[in-house]
């Protein structure tokens, strides 16, 4: 990617070292998406983990056809069959911590599993516009995008994947080439095919019989609904509850890190380049446990930290 | 000629608008019946009066007209989905029922009471005349549906279609009350009769012309009706007389029904009658619900397929609705038959009125018009809508919302003794001296 900055010149911090870019190239996999509507909302709907219990649903509870209809990955890759599926399905209402740290939040929420065990699906904010996607167990693909303003009414939604272990496979590049997970199925523009202007190519009997939505493509499902809060959502209107939370604790850290900038208080992000080195996915756990020990049992740190692996300190 | 405050309190109907007020005390078409077929089919998004609003048919048939943006997040309901009685949002599955009752908010716990105090906006409508009609306005004001004759006929003896148009609706309404134009916008360029009469029965202005007759030559010949007004409890009569080649008088007689509907002039005894409503979308542009009706008997087939390729007031329209001959394509004016045939050049009576009423502005300019004594159903309408309209920001609700039965009337035309003035030329050709009909329909008298 190539990245600007475009603040004032004493104030230019280190590149944030995400993980993605630690990695080989050969590991990487990167491209972008056109979306027509204010950055914010999208984010929020990134950050929203609750949703996945309807945007991206199928209807079958066959958990083989459901499995099939989701291979284009909302709820991991699904090569190994497993039951979060049907955790996900069967809880509408999970329960969310967050945790901030040095360069953003990290944001669980636990769904009830089959036992006494809960499914945490953890996704991370990083200051002031990246998230990582909640879904990967270990192993897995990790996913993250990057939300910049064009102008108030839409922005580009850089989309990048990571594997920490291996180089991508060309068969898997072809995957993400055809829309996959966070990655849209895009033109030489980049502006993904199913979008606003064809209606995401909605299928109402799909619809009907088969998906929540009757759009093709977890990015357009998320593309279609943050779209149509409108340009820029009317907040003034909207009624957050307990599976909000992660929303609202994004709000308050840009508005106050925003306010406080506006003081003459410089961001704390911004001096902790190292500290983007994260991750975030899923796990299942003892349902003693909070999100910092979850955290700590998935990937060896409280916050998902792993610049240690690329000597970044610890 | 309006001031420019004048013309701003006439043409806009958006939210908080004095006529946009008046508008929402009224009964509006929202849709035609045959827009939302299936029970549990897509929601459809509409614009009524400057609103976005979503419509759709709950799997009990009943219709709901609902702000689009559900009450948590603000996604469209529109890429929800319509099951079970209720309309569920595609983000986190919220489901409001027709009357926006929020029936399900799964991401609260079932226990939690949160759910009751969620509530989606939702307007009152009913189905009939296979119409769907909304009634937008204060709950405690909600009248009766219009007893228009076209709804009280049987379904068989009735047509409805839609038009879009792209301009303001008050400009639309004034075209189709001021039944002068018909002299010129629609006339004939042939002083061949025959051939008149044959360019004239594809457009039924003037009458059906199944039987010849002489009004094609009468409204050729006098471009000066002279006009006669009557008010009643659900609008105006409005006539205007043309001379014959004998003593007698030509009566065109349009009615004018609060707020924004008009019957057309032309029906002589056994002809079809013709009325439009005018629905605004936004401030510059408008459906027309166009329909057509006979007391007496059943449509037949081959009148309907005229209908359905432009009659009358009824458009040639694509799939949506949307006019063939429209501004995007200069209604296809044809030059040539301008020079030689028709007056317009421009093919189709409704397609005639669109393009002169579209020409005149988004939203015409009355502060440069110049108004004469064939204007004066023009500005008897204004000071009507805009006196009810004054008279509801102080707390007087129209007159009309309390007369549902007395839009049961008829307009069209008669051939009359000239010392007959408007009410006995009425009475002469309906019974009545308002054209009402309701007690044919047990309305009353």
């Amino acid at each position: 990617m190539i990245w600007v900055y475009m603040g004032p010149r004493d104030r230019m911090p280190e590149l944030p070292q995400i993980e993605m870019g630690l990695v080989p190239t050969a590991s990487r996999y990167v491209s972008k998406k056109w979306q027509d509507c204010n950055w914010v909302q999208s984010v929020e709907g990134a950050l929203d983990t609750s949703h996945f219990s309807f945007l991206h649903m199928v209807l079958s509870k066959d958990a083989a056809t459901a499995r099939a209809a989701m291979a284009k990955a909302a709820i991991a890759d699904q090569t190994k069959p497993d039951d979060r599926i049907r955790w996900v399905q069967n809880d509408p209402r999970p329960k969310f911590q967050v945790m901030g740290h040095d360069t953003g939040l990290v944001i669980g929420g636990a769904r009830k599993t089959d036992g006494p065990e809960l499914y945490w699906r953890i996704s991370q904010f990083l200051m002031p516009n990246h998230a990582y996607t909640p879904t990967a167990f270990p192993g897995e693909i990790y996913y993250g995008q990057c939300w910049v303003p064009v102008d108030d009414v839409t922005c580009w939604i850089y989309t990048y994947s990571w594997h920490p272990d291996r180089p991508f496979t060309n068969s898997e590049r072809a995957k993400f080439d055809g829309g996959f997970n966070v990655f849209a199925e895009v033109d030489d523009a980049y502006l993904p095919l199913r979008n606003l202007r064809n209606e995401y190519l909605i299928d109402r009997k799909v619809q009907k019989h088969d998906t929540f939505t009757g759009i093709t493509g977890v990015s357009e499902q998320d593309a279609a609904i943050q779209d149509s809060q409108g340009p820029t959502q009317d907040r003034t209107r909207e009624h957050l509850g307990p599976t909000d939370i992660g929303v609202v604790e994004f709000r308050k850290l840009v508005m106050g890190a925003a306010r406080a900038l506006a003081k003459g208080e410089e961001p704390r992000a911004a001096k902790a380049a190292n500290r983007y080195a994260v991750r975030s996915g899923g796990w299942v756990s003892d349902p003693a446990k909070d999100l910092a020990a979850v955290m700590t049992e998935r990937f060896g740190h409280r916050h998902g930290y792993v610049g240690n692996h690329y000597g970044l300190g610890d | 000629m309006l001031s420019r405050e004048d013309n701003e309190f006439l043409t806009r109907s958006g939210p908080g608008s004095p006529m946009g007020d008046l508008l929402r005390r009224f009964w509006m078409p929202a849709l035609l019946s045959e827009e939302l077929p299936e029970r549990d089919g897509p929601p459809k998004k509409i614009m009524i009066l400057g609103e976005d609003l979503l419509a759709f048919r709950s799997t009990d048939g009943r219709i709901g007209i609902v702000e689009p943006h559900c009450p948590h997040r603000g996604a469209n309901l529109y890429f929800g989905r319509n099951e079970e009685c209720g309309l569920r949002c595609a983000f986190h599955g919220w489901k409001f029922d027709v009357d926006g009752n929020c029936v399900d908010l799964p991401t609260s716990p079932p226990e939690s009471s949160y759910r009751d105090t969620i509530k989606l906006v939702a307007y009152p409508t009913r189905e009939w005349g296979d119409m769907i009609w909304v009634y937008m306005g204060l709950r405690e004001k909600m009248p009766e549906l219009p007893q228009l004759e076209m709804g009280l006929v049987p379904s068989s003896q009735r047509y409805v279609s839609k038009k879009w148009q792209d301009c303001n609706w008050v400009q639309s309404l004034e075209g189709g009350i001021d039944t002068a134009h018909f002299s010129f916008l629609h006339a004939v360029l042939t002083k061949d009769e025959n051939e008149a009469r044959a360019i004239y029965s594809r457009s039924a202005a003037l009458g059906d012309q199944s039987k010849p007759d002489d009004r094609v030559r009468w409204i050729r010949n006098d471009p000066r009706p002279k006009f006669s007004i009557l008010g009643h409890d659900a609008g105006l009569v409005i006539g205007g007389a043309r001379k014959t080649d004998g003593p007698e008088l030509y009566w065109r007689i349009a009615q004018f029904l609060m707020p924004n509907h008009a019957f057309a002039p032309a029906a002589m005894p056994g002809e079809v009658y013709y009325g439009q409503a005018w629905v605004p979308v936004s401030d510059t542009s408008c459906w027309i619900y166009t329909y057509s009706w006979r007391p007496d008997r059943a449509f037949t087939n081959s009148e309907r397929t005229q209908f359905d390729g432009g009659f009358g007031v009824h458009s040639h329209v694509d799939d949506d609705y949307m006019p063939l001959r429209n501004v995007r394509n200069e209604y296809l004016i044809d030059r040539t038959a301008q020079k030689h045939q028709s007056f317009t050049g421009i093919a189709g009576v409704s397609e005639q009125d669109s393009a002169i009423q579209d020409s005149q502005g988004p939203i015409q300019d009355r502060t440069r018009e110049h108004l004469g004594p064939t204007d004066l159903g023009i500005v008897e309408f204004r000071k009507l809508v805009m006196g009810a309209a004054r008279a509801l920001q102080q707390g007087s609700e129209p007159q009309s919302t309390q007369a549902a039965n007395k839009y049961a009337v008829r307009s069209g035309a008669s051939v009359a003794d000239p010392t007959k003035d408007l009410p006995a030329v009425m009475t002469e050709r309906f019974g009545h001296r308002h054209g009402y009909v309701g007690n044919e329909y047990g309305l009353g008298e």
